[in-house]
């Protein structure tokens, strides 16, 4: 490559205005001055920083208390089951669809894009509301389940909201989902996908054959960090749960915002605790992701530079 | 796990560092006042001439926005040249942490000038100290106030110390559809309710008890004091009491948890999803704080025409609704000519009259109103409640004060172990 043009000064800046790192240097750095300050506020207050009573002493007491609690435990399991299955299901689901984009013969249709682009632009709450509307015993599935007769009344309808599994939650963030992975997976969805899947099935691959072994690994690149995002989404995610969920069991998001709205004072780092441990799991999470990901999609040993 | 206590030692260290710089003195904020002083009136509606007063209410009620604007807004600017900026806010708490984030900001001037708050709320705000006190009962107006009674000066047992001004009263009431329930039908206690939800599995459930939700707590209140015989000796606190009246209570919704609706394995959240779930005909009976019954519930479409509101025999708990000033409100003089405006009898007059969409009940003692034209027109609208409401007789008869405020959360936790977690 030669020199870019209009990047001037000594080799290093020449290197540095290049790399990867430059582009997205102004992204990160707004984000990082905002979600940057909250994390330390945060981390800050789960000690018992900044406390809006007197007396509240610093240290690990609220996560001694957090960690104590059995509802904690539970709330944590029920999270991690909700975002473990809103992310597998979202992850297939956008799988799916952009498999079934580069299935299909010609372009990708704009009606399909202009889909995607509409599920993705909805608000959360909207779409959790949505859901509601929909699923609940009340809600227009119900009615029109008893009006064409599958049902006899209403309240017959299978519980989807406040449900102990948490299957509205899991059903409405996936589907809010799977639309983004669909977009995300779309750049490596292209014609040399399709090609490589044309040439798999020259070669008598199967439809399941194809998938697996030739369109899933073309797009696991880009497939891993939307799992990522998605799993990190999912587990600190308010909307859903908060719409859609029962009393018990309830997600950590909720139990987090319970703490922070209780009465004493004196136990509002508890709410930055379960906050700092949800972001704790999401951290954890994703670098698995990450050495995953460098471990299935090591890109073959690049020429020599 | 000594390596790790050391990493845990490093990150606390770090951010009590890191924060340091941000936090500041924290308090400071609590203690300035602007100079206004509450006894020199003139003097204070001087100071407000030209101010904004951003009042932060509940705003998730249509008809209550409506009659707040409608209300006290048109007079404040016409007799005092104050301008009404009310900030809706989906849950009261929501401007309690803004003033507590504005506490540790260390933001003076806050954002906040008036809040409509009770209970929970005004206790957070009290422990934080970010309230201004001793001027409630200073107002022209406050002499119309019975502040002997401790219904009025304590706010779910918390001395109110004349940091809040009253401006409504309240009281729990369930709602019935008279379509569906005949009036005779209607259980008037605690026991009666467990019968007829069991008579009917599935037709009845209450409040998820929580932060937030305090209708449910309340409703398990009131079966505590019926099952233990009387409101009265829970408005101290003695854990011994408790401690041993605490099965009692359990006992009960533990047995009517198999009758409820989804039989006691979820609960409705708060008042609008219970409302719904009445609307919906899958409950027979939803609940109100509303002197009126639910009169603006009806005019809204919230729950259908025909519903009306009734009491049990005994133990229904009255209180009443407060606007505080927060100690760093920018426009300390229009909150107090707001707070006094309040309790003007004809303000007063309006807020019971179901049409104008609030519903609450008076927050003065009428008969301490020397006007006649004032005091009869506060006697009048009394007795045009509409059709939805109680009877008045009801509502006097069965009404009781709160529980001291200790007992809220050994109410909600003990619940969401004994109850829920069953």
């Amino acid at each position: 490559m030669t020199p870019s043009a209009g990047i001037v000064g000594p080799a290093w800046v020449r290197r540095v205005a290049r790399s990867p790192i430059a582009a997205v240097a102004p992204a990160i750095v707004v984000v990082g001055l905002g979600a940057g300050y909250a994390l330390v506020e945060g981390l800050g207050a789960s000690f018992g920083i900044g406390a809006p009573v007197a007396g509240v002493p610093i240290g690990l007491d609220a996560y001694r208390r957090v960690i104590a609690s059995p509802t904690f435990w539970e709330s944590g399991l029920f999270s991690m089951w909700v975002a473990v299955a809103s992310t597998v299901l979202a992850v297939a689901g956008g799988t799916l669809i952009s498999w079934w984009w580069i299935s299909r013969p010609g372009r990708i249709r704009r009606i399909d894009m202009w889909l995607v682009h509409l599920s993705v632009s909805i608000p959360h709450v909207a779409w959790a509301v949505a859901f509601v509307a929909v699923l609940s015993q009340s809600g227009f599935a119900a009615r029109v389940a008893a009006v064409v007769g599958l049902i006899d009344r209403p309240d017959q309808f299978p519980v989807l909201i406040a449900d102990r599994a948490g299957l509205g939650i899991i059903a409405t963030i996936a589907t809010k989902e799977l639309a983004f992975v669909a977009l995300v997976t779309l750049p490596l969805a292209t014609r040399r996908a399709r090609d490589a899947v044309t040439a798999a099935a020259t070669l008598g691959a199967s439809h399941s054959q194809r998938l697996r072994f030739v369109f899933i690994p073309t797009i696991a690149p880009a497939l891993l960090p939307a799992a990522a995002a998605v799993f990190a989404f999912a587990l600190g995610s308010y909307e859903a749960p908060a719409l859609l969920g029962g009393q018990r069991p309830r997600t950590l998001s909720i139990v987090a915002l319970e703490h922070f709205r209780a009465s004493d004072l004196t136990r509002r780092a508890d709410a930055f605790a379960v906050s700092t441990l949800i972001g704790a799991v999401i951290v954890l999470m994703v670098a698995l992701l990450w050495f995953v990901g460098r471990r299935v999609s090591r890109p073959t040993p690049r020429a020599a530079r | 796990m000594k390596p790790f206590r050391r990493l845990a030692a490093a990150i606390v260290a770090v951010t009590v560092v890191a924060t340091a710089c941000s936090t500041g003195s924290e308090t400071t904020a609590a203690t300035t006042n602007k100079g206004v002083d509450v006894t020199d009136w003139s003097g204070v509606l001087k100071a407000a001439h030209g101010q904004t007063v951003r009042w932060y209410a509940y705003g998730g009620s249509d008809a209550i926005n409506r009659f707040i604007d409608e209300t006290y807004g048109p007079p404040l600017k016409a007799k005092y040249d104050i301008t009404l900026e009310r900030v809706p806010v989906a849950d009261t708490v929501d401007a309690v942490n803004q003033v507590l984030t504005e506490k540790k900001a260390n933001k003076n001037p806050g954002a906040v000038d008036l809040i409509w708050i009770n209970g929970e709320n005004f206790k957070s705000l009290k422990s934080a100290d970010m309230l201004y006190s001793g001027w409630a009962q200073k107002l022209p107006n406050a002499k119309l106030v019975n502040w002997d009674d401790p219904a009025v000066n304590k706010d779910f047992g918390v001395p109110v110390n004349g940091a809040e001004s009253p401006w409504a009263s309240a009281q729990f009431q369930l709602v019935y559809d008279t379509t569906r329930t005949k009036q005779a039908e209607l259980p008037r206690s605690y026991a009666r309710l467990k019968d007829w939800a069991c008579a009917h599995p599935g037709r009845f459930t209450y409040i998820a008890p929580g932060p937030g939700a305090f209708q449910g707590t309340r409703f398990v209140k009131q079966a505590l004091f019926e099952l233990s015989g009387g409101a009265k000796q829970w408005t101290t606190f003695n854990q011994g009491r408790w401690d041993s009246q605490q099965d009692k209570l359990w006992t009960y919704f533990n047995e009517l948890k198999p009758c409820l609706w989804r039989n006691g394995e979820t609960y409705p959240k708060d008042e609008s999803e219970l409302h719904k779930l009445f609307a919906n005909n899958e409950v027979d009976f939803t609940i109100t704080q509303a002197i009126v019954g639910p009169g603006s519930l009806i005019d809204e479409g919230l729950v259908p025409k025909t519903a009306k509101a009734f009491t049990f025999d005994a133990n229904s708990i009255g209180d009443y609704s407060y606007v505080a000033i927060p100690s760093n409100a920018p426009d300390h003089a229009a909150a107090l000519v707001l707070a006094n405006l309040i309790l003007d009898p004809g303000r007063q007059a309006l807020q019971i009259d179901p049409a104008k969409g609030f519903g609450l009940g008076y927050a003065i003692d009428t008969s301490r109103v020397t006007d006649t034209a004032e005091r009869s027109a506060l006697d009048l609208a009394a007795t045009k409640r509409g059709p939805a409401a109680a009877p008045i007789d009801e509502l006097n008869r069965s009404r009781v004060p709160d529980a001291a405020v200790e007992y809220q959360d050994l109410v909600e936790s003990g619940w969401r172990t004994h109850v829920l977690g069953t």
